[in-house]
């Protein structure tokens, strides 16, 4: 990498350095390149030996996989360190994104702010595909026995959305929250680890690439937990998954050590513990659990990787392997990580309750050691997934009651969220449109959870559309629904422009009619005794499905508003002040969008005087208007 | 309350990162990725046990095999009799290979915590890193000298992927100590001593996964 | 330390924090009462109606069991939509670009804490007690059951009743013998779920998982696969038939069974 330093101004394509021509469009070039030279000399290697096609298959996506990134400048860093080289201050400057313009987004860059819409626009492509994926089961759920898509199609279709819709909720909270908006809750100028940051947005990228591609080499029809030993039989494009899986790992637990370390290490001065928003505690406390938990899943993917390329035996039972293992394997990730998706949406409609009801989150030091408890119990209960695997009722009973023990925490947090609105001074802005919709769904979602907590009713509904419907009541209704509340709520931060709201409300009440009547019509399939993933079913459960259906259109018509009034208010919106809820935590101290480093001084907070009388209060700082003018002038608007 | 400025340069690219809290990031970061490898330790081990307790058709080690019924396995020819198990002289030459390796990277933090040299350190790094080479090879020889094959039931596939799983961690860290002697020798990495205290835990942490693996390995019952 | 500059309030030109008016508690608990009231209703009613007729005592705790919760999921959903809709009702709700005033931080009174906490404990205890009560011992089948041995193929159930010839892709069971299933798999994890028992067990290759369940309505009871096992898993039911005792001897016999071996498993006497 000789040659002419890097510069602040793009020069003309020829005279580029090598460092300066790595990006998306690099990446694409070498990494199809490299996949396709590995995918030839895999041919002739492998074609004619046992398990070749997979052999081929994963060569050929570890071949992209490197050469993508290699292309984008994700190596930079771990090369730069072997070789001894520290990155100079014009490295720096280019990494950073001085003077690149729009195009830092498709280069790797160690602007967290960066990151976090690159992870944005990961995860609303892959809501997209997953989306695209959930009209497809309810338009062939319409009618019994349809030919709209055959069986092999709509298995595939089935285990993609269910992949993308995790993945792409899950990106969600660790692009805008976790990296973009959580340093400057922090009041912190970065986050620890930027360029691992970068890399990891870069390898999720080429993972989410290898993950939609197996729609075009034959589709996996496995489900989204992929059980073996119905996945050591799949396509080889379940090879292809596995591999993606891989990169999903990799991706999660780097974004994990870097909120960790940001949260531990780079806190504003004055802010203690005691001091730290909920929104910062809910990131830190899921990003601790997923880095804890997330080696299951990397654990049963390159199970069933040497099983399907290397002849093991882990899931194949004639030689020994066991169908149990990757279950239990499994949950022990798949559990905890429905609480890492579910503790940040929490986390920040707490947040947007207090700020729409003008005071304080109500016991906060409560709501946090709920998370903690939140976060511990999920280590203990993948049992419920294994009711029907012939537990012994010792192991069914305790599940039982350590299942049970959630309603625990999440009912005190639901509590405390009536506890923040109550009486208070309501200012009805979207926002809080999505706070209350959280309210609902999460007890309807709890309590559904809580009935497939007893092992008398998992093992009449384990299966079912039961399941599906408590699901989804979760994951759409409680997470998302969070999730997109939050990025209402921090879109004037994003993009300096407010959301415009008329629209928004639109895409809201299509949204929240659409979760009652698509999952609860789920529901009442379920307890007629329908069972989950089946492209086909019984005439007796036509009519609750086409309810479904139904409610499944005008759901998706809501996202889809709502998704275009995010797009329009960025172009279009009003120009937003850099406080435009009056709302005291720190990141509404600096301009919308924030200059790159945020803060020019790192801040800091005086000593507490006096109790503000809120038991362990962290959300309310209290900041005068004055001291914040001493931040760098932003743009339009009345501070 | 009030929100006061602090006495940090307001330069662009200066992101306020000091060295000390910059040292207390790399630390904190590397145990979290000791701990994160450390729980896909005790799954491996988790499941080597677990396979080994449900014993599915018997088929761990196929004690039920004989000349007369053999057993099918997956690469195609029979099993006429139990899979013995692999000898210990091989898994004993990892652990004391890796308990080198981890001694001699607490070694060479010590000597640079002491004040020694930059080329003294990185001396010892070499030093670690032709342990690390050496102890990969042995794992090749301990697969090599295999006597069964990876899918001659569960007890054959298991120990294929503990060696794999011994043979990536040392590769990765060997590439690791390589990497760290190259910074010393060529940079001057040591005064702050804080990339030599990293790779410490992260060797020292391979040794303690690689001896696991290698002690569970040796349960073949 | 510099001087604290204006309140955030004065410099708005509002009002010092106020209390907002909203948070009845007679909406509350109007609104509240309603939606527990309905749900109620709702879940003592509804289960009995949409849940398959039970044929099987597990089946009968399946429907007590949503009854249950769903009770409790209406008074949970009824304290929750009336203190938020009472929260929106009568106050100082204002939307529109400046905020209301500030209301003031409440300290969170002990006892409110306190409420909070054994109100969800006692949710907890509630589940878990009912949980409990209707979790079946192993070996709750009894003596001498009808064993039936269970095999999924993809996709496709087989069924063995060990001591005769039969075995074949039809279930047949007498009506009041305890039965105990048998449930294995040749490929891969199949779901063995008799709809109507209200209960299932994993069909697990290598594996002998073990059902035990006592039939007690006679007539149809659909079988369907549960976990998901490729292709044509939609595909894999059987239609399975609770006859009496000595209709269930005949098809026995007539499977090529000696009659005294059909009667003694279909336990009448000799």
């Amino acid at each position: 990498m000789t040659g002419p330093t890097t510069s602040s101004v793009p020069r003309p394509f020829r005279s580029r350095t090598l460092r300066e021509r790595q990006g998306v469009a690099a990446g694409l070039v070498v990494g199809v390149l490299t996949a396709a030279v590995a995918w030839a000399a895999s041919h002739v290697l492998f074609e004619v030996g046992n398990w070749g096609t997979d052999r081929v298959t994963a060569v050929t996506m570890v071949a992209w996989f490197v050469g993508f990134n290699a292309g984008v400048g994700t190596w930079n860093p771990p090369l730069e360190w072997l070789l001894g080289s520290t990155p100079g201050p014009d490295v720096v400057t280019l990494e950073v994104g001085v003077g690149r313009g729009r195009y830092r987004y498709l280069r790797f860059c160690t602007d967290h702010k960066v990151v976090g819409m690159q992870y944005l626009g990961l995860a609303v492509v892959l809501l997209g595909v997953g989306g695209v994926g959930a009209v497809l089961i309810r338009t062939q759920l319409l009618s019994p026995h349809s030919t709209f898509l055959g069986p092999t199609a709509y298995g595939d279709v089935v285990t993609l959305h269910g992949l993308c819709m995790v993945i792409g909720v899950l990106l969600l909270l660790i692009g805008p929250f976790a990296s973009y908006v959580l340093p400057l809750i922090l009041g912190a100028r970065t986050v620890a680890l930027p360029r691992l940051n970068a890399m990891g947005v870069w390898i999720m990228a080429s993972a989410a690439a290898c993950l939609v591609s197996t729609v075009v080499i034959g589709g996996a029809d496995v489900g989204w937990t992929t059980y073996a030993p119905l996945a050591d039989q799949a396509s080889p494009a379940m090879t292809a998954l596995a591999l993606a899986l891989v990169g999903l790992v990799a991706c999660v637990v780097i974004s994990g050590i870097n909120t960790v370390a940001t949260v531990v290490t780079l806190r504003a001065r004055g802010m203690s513990a005691r001091r730290m928003p909920v929104m910062a505690w809910g990131a830190f406390i899921a990003a601790g659990l997923a880095v804890a938990t997330m080696a299951g899943l990397l654990l049963v993917m390159t199970l069933v990787l040497a099983d399907r390329t290397m002849g093991t035996t882990f899931f194949v039972a004639p030689q020994g392997g066991s169908g149990e293992l990757y279950e239990i394997a499994f949950w022990t990730m798949g559990q905890p990580l429905l609480y890492v998706l579910l503790i940040p949406p929490m986390a920040a409609v707490l947040e947007m309750a207090g700020s729409f009801a003008r005071r304080p989150v109500f016991n906060a030091r409560l709501v946090v050691w709920c998370f903690v408890a939140i976060a511990g119990i999920s280590l203990l209960t993948l049992g419920h997934h294994l009711y029907t695997t012939g537990l012994s009722p010792a192991l069914s009973g305790s599940s039982l009651v350590l299942t049970e023990l959630f309603a625990l925490p999440v009912g005190v947090v639901v509590l405390c969220v009536l506890g923040t609105v109550w009486r208070g001074s309501i200012w009805a802005r979207l926002p809080l449109y999505f706070v209350y919709l959280f309210l609902w769904d999460i007890v309807i979602g709890g309590l559904s959870g809580a009935l497939l907590g007893i092992p008398t009713a998992d093992r009449d509904l384990h299966g079912g559309m039961v399941v599906t419907a408590h699901l989804h009541y979760m994951m759409v209704g409680v997470v998302l629904v969070g999730a997109a509340g939050g990025l209402v709520y921090w879109f004037p931060k994003f993009t300096g422009r407010m959301f415009e709201e008329r629209t928004g409300r639109v895409g809201f009440w299509l949204i929240a009619v659409g979760i009652q009547v698509t999952f609860l019509a789920q529901f009442w399939a379920g307890a007629q005794g329908m069972p989950r993933r089946v492209a086909w079913y019984e005439p007796a459960f036509r009519t609750a499905n086409q309810v479904s259906t139904v409610g499944a259109y005008v759901l998706t018509l809501g996202w889809v508003v709502l998704l275009w009034a995010g797009v329009w208010s960025a172009r279009h919106g009003r120009p937003a002040p850099a406080d435009p809820w009056r709302a005291e935590s720190l990141e509404w101290r600096v301009p919308s969008p924030p200059p790159l480093r945020n803060f020019p001084v790192g801040p800091v907070l005086a000593p507490v005087d006096e109790d503000t009388g809120v038991d362990g209060g962290t959300s309310r700082l209290g900041v005068p208007e004055s001291a914040a003018a001493a931040t760098a002038p932003e743009r339009g608007g009345p501070v | 309350m009030a929100l006061l400025t602090g006495p940090d340069r307001a330069d662009l690219l200066d992101d306020g990162v000091t060295p000390e809290r910059r040292r207390q990031i790399t630390l904190l970061s590397v145990w979290l990725l000791v701990a994160f490898d450390g729980v896909l330790t005790a799954l491996t081990v988790g499941t080597w046990f677990y396979l080994r307790a449900a014993d599915v058709q018997g088929m761990w080690r196929g004690l039920h095999c004989s000349p007369a019924r053999p057993c099918t396995t997956a690469g195609g020819s029979p099993l006429p009799g139990p899979v013995p198990t692999a000898g210990l002289s091989h898994l004993a030459g990892v652990v004391v290979g890796a308990v080198l390796l981890g001694s001699l990277a607490w070694w060479s933090e010590r000597s640079a915590r002491s004040g020694a040299s930059a080329p003294v350190v990185a001396r010892r790094a070499a030093a670690a890193t032709v342990v690390a080479v050496g102890t990969l090879g042995l794992v090749g020889v301990a697969y090599s000298g295999l006597v069964f094959n990876r899918f001659d039931g569960a007890y054959a596939t298991a120990y294929w992927y503990v060696l794999v799983s011994c043979a990536l961690h040392l590769g990765v860290i060997a590439v690791v100590l390589a990497g760290l002697t190259n910074r010393i020798r060529v940079g001057g990495d040591v005064p702050d001593g804080t990339s030599v205290r990293a790779v410490r835990i992260l060797v020292v942490w391979t040794s303690v996964a690689v001896t696991i693996l290698c002690l569970v390995a040796s349960v073949g019952g | 330390m510099p001087s604290e500059g204006p309140s955030s309030q004065e410099v708005a030109g509002q009002a010092a924090p106020v209390e907002g008016h909203g948070g009845s508690w007679a909406v509350a608990g109007l609104c509240g009462a309603g939606v527990a009231l309905i749900g109620t209703v709702a879940a003592l009613v509804l289960p009995g109606r949409i849940l398959p007729r039970p044929a099987s005592d597990a089946a009968t705790d399946v429907v007590h069991t949503f009854q249950v919760v769903g009770v409790l999921a209406a008074v949970a959903l009824g304290i929750v939509a009336g203190l938020a809709a009472a929260s929106l009702v009568g106050g100082h709700v204002r939307s529109g670009d400046t905020p209301p005033p500030d209301a003031p931080a409440r300290a969170a009174a002990r006892s409110v804490t306190t409420l909070a906490l054994v109100a969800c404990a006692a949710l907890v205890v509630a589940v878990v007690v009912w949980g409990l009560s209707v979790l079946t011992p192993a070996g709750a089948a009894g003596g001498d059951p009808v064993v039936v041995r269970v095999t999924g193929h993809q996709w496709v159930w087989t069924y063995a009743y060990p001591g005769t010839r039969v075995n074949g892709t039809s279930l047949e069971l007498p009506l009041g013998r305890p039965v105990e299933f048998e449930v294995t798999s040749v490929d891969v994890t199949h779901g063995f779920h008799p709809i109507a028992f209200g209960t299932q067990v994993e069909a697990s290759p290598g594996v002998v998982t073990v059902l035990r369940v006592t039939p007690d309505r006679l007539g149809p009871v659909r079988v369907q696969c549960s976990q998901l096992c490729g292709l044509l898993h939609a595909a894999m039911a059987t239609d399975a038939e609770v006859v009496s005792p000595s209709d269930f001897a005949h098809w026995l016999v007539g499977q090529g069974t000696p009659t005294a071996t059909a009667r003694r498993i279909a336990g009448l006497a000799r």
